[in-house]
């Protein structure tokens, strides 16, 4: 299978399979999350408690989880480390968004125990939190990455290595690799960074596919394209004169009823071949 | 029959008297806004709090008149805050409205339902069928916050629960069952994306507690708030045009619960009543 029939299969699998998908998120795109997982089938939970997030787990079999620190605390830390644990030893998925990786001594810190005790399988996030999450030194440090892109590989490939992951850096174009195969997507809007909680929002997209395949390359790729193209398709059902808010709801409106058909028509993946380059 | 719909209409109209009455939302922080927009929009005026200290205040200090306790993110903590105040409640003779959403994701969830029902006494228990057959302890195929039971037992399941808790229980499904163990109410609205809406099914809990604050006839307040949630949801999806998707369904949905006036309720309306033997 091409790139686009892998992407179209996870959509179909997801609605077909339902898979239930734990989120350790931020307060703030939580309501975001959860709706948009219900729109491409995924079905939500939501935990926050350190001994209820480890016990549902295994008790509710969940098929993925994903951790997202926007609003992380000492508490919720724990929780996503008990819970991690038995992820890990189940061998189910867990998605990281590192928000603002790097704001703070504690976020790094937090960031650096979840990547050294869990096996996580995605981190998805923008270049400053990818830079971060290596240790590199970075200019950004809230939620949006003023990054220069251009060799963003580098940094996407040494971190997927480093780790053992796939990553999925969002920007401008995204960079998507397990460390092998690296692809570049070239769909998006200049209005998607306008709204708090898009990028979380894959987050919770690449959380749903990854319940469904054990190649999380393509549940990765699958949930960056699907916001790129919403992105799009809601440019052009915004009047004249509508702002970001409006934008967001048909953004939303977009993703809910968003077909295979419209997937495979703005589709624009591309293959880099990437050397292997020290960082 | 003729009785329950003129008292749902009575019961309705008392919206339009400027009554405000205050609800108390224990929720969870996923869907809070869609909650407390939904008690505004039913002629309520919501009232949160996270502090132990004070929850339970929130009853005797400041006069709420129905509490919400949702299950979604508990915790421990939560749990405390939430036992105390239905406590609170007990003593004052505000009605306690429960929703045990995502319960079956853990035995903890299980162990705080267990401590919540034996401190307190709860006035209205909603949820799906899953929920509530896990609840009386049986199998269920719920996953996370959705039901995927076959519901043509689900009067049966949801009048055990009633009896055994002496409590009215209400299933929200493709018919909502609403039950005080010897009454049955079953209400025929509504529309099959409703589920597709994050957070439609929490708001239910909120149009009922809005109007728990105006009755003490809690089977009245609970049919109430199934058929608004369902005569709404029919209107909205009249609305909808070509190319809209749920985040459209959503807004016209909240529009409808807050704009429906009475005679379009009544017209709408599809409540069925029985009496129970036994």
């Amino acid at each position: 299978m091409n790139h686009i029939d892998q992407v179209l299969h996870l959509m179909d699998e997801a609605k077909e399979k339902n898979p239930l998908v734990d989120f350790l998120i931020n307060y703030v795109t939580a309501n975001e999350l959860t709706s948009i997982t219900s729109y491409f089938g995924g079905t939500p939970v939501m935990t926050d408690d350190p001994i209820d997030a480890a016990e549902v787990v295994e008790f509710a079999q969940v098929d993925a989880l994903v951790f997202n620190i926007g609003t992380v605390t000492n508490k919720q830390v724990q929780a996503m480390i008990e819970a991690g644990k038995k992820a890990t030893e189940l061998n189910i998925p867990i998605i990281l968004d590192p928000v603002a990786a790097g704001a703070t001594p504690f976020r790094s810190q937090s960031i650096r125990r979840m990547l050294e005790e869990l096996k996580i399988s995605v981190i998805k996030g923008n270049l400053a939190e990818v830079k971060a999450c290596l240790g590199v030194e970075t200019t950004s440090k809230g939620v949006d990455s003023n990054e220069d892109e251009s060799e963003a590989e580098k940094y996407v490939v040494a971190l997927a290595k480093k780790y053992h992951c796939v990553v999925a850096m969002t920007g401008v174009e995204d960079v998507i690799s397990d460390g092998v195969r690296v692809v570049r997507i070239k769909n998006g809007s200049k209005n998607l960074p306008k709204v708090i909680g898009t990028g979380c929002t894959i987050g919770a997209l690449v959380g749903t596919f990854s319940g469904v395949t054990k190649d999380y390359f393509y549940s990765a790729l699958t949930g960056v394209i699907i916001m790129g193209i919403a992105g799009e398709i809601a440019d052009k059902k915004v009047e004249k004169g509508a702002g970001y808010y409006t934008y967001k709801h048909h953004l939303l409106d977009t993703l809910s009823i968003l077909s295979n058909e419209e997937v495979k028509t703005y589709a624009n993946i591309v293959d880099v071949q990437y050397e292997d380059v020290a960082v | 029959m003729m009785k329950l719909k003129e008292s749902l209409k009575g019961l309705y109209e008392e919206k339009f008297q400027g009554k405000y009455p205050l609800v108390c939302f224990l929720t969870n922080y996923v869907t809070v806004l869609d909650l407390v927009d939904m008690c505004i929009h039913s002629g309520g005026s919501p009232v949160l709090t996270d502090e132990i200290s004070e929850a339970h205040e929130m009853v005797t200090y400041s006069g709420t008149q129905a509490v919400v306790m949702n299950f979604g993110t508990i915790n421990r903590e939560y749990l405390d805050i939430m036992t105390l105040t239905g406590k609170t409640a007990n003593e004052a003779t505000v009605p306690v409205i429960v929703d045990p959403a995502a319960i079956t994701a853990s035995s903890f969830r299980k162990y705080a339902m267990e401590h919540l029902l034996k401190e307190v006494k709860v006035s209205i228990l909603k949820g799906n069928l899953g929920e509530i057959k896990f609840i009386l302890g049986y199998e269920t195929k719920n996953k996370g916050i959705d039901s995927f039971e076959d519901e043509r037992d689900g009067e049966k399941y949801a009048v055990e629960l009633a009896r055994k808790l002496q409590t009215v229980v209400v299933m929200t499904g493709e018919t909502d069952i609403i039950t005080d163990g010897h009454r049955v109410a079953m209400v025929r609205n509504g529309d099959a994306d409703l589920k597709r809406i994050c957070g439609a099914g929490s708001s239910v809990a909120a149009i009922m507690a809005t109007y728990s604050g105006l009755t003490k006839d809690y089977f009245l307040s609970a049919t109430l708030g199934c058929a608004v949630m369902g005569v709404a949801a029919e209107k909205a999806k009249e609305r909808m045009g070509e190319n809209q998707g749920i985040r459209t369904y959503k807004a016209l949905l909240h529009d409808h619960v807050a704009l429906l006036k009475t005679e379009e309720l009544m017209k709408s309306m599809h409540v069925e009543e029985k009496i129970l033997e036994g």
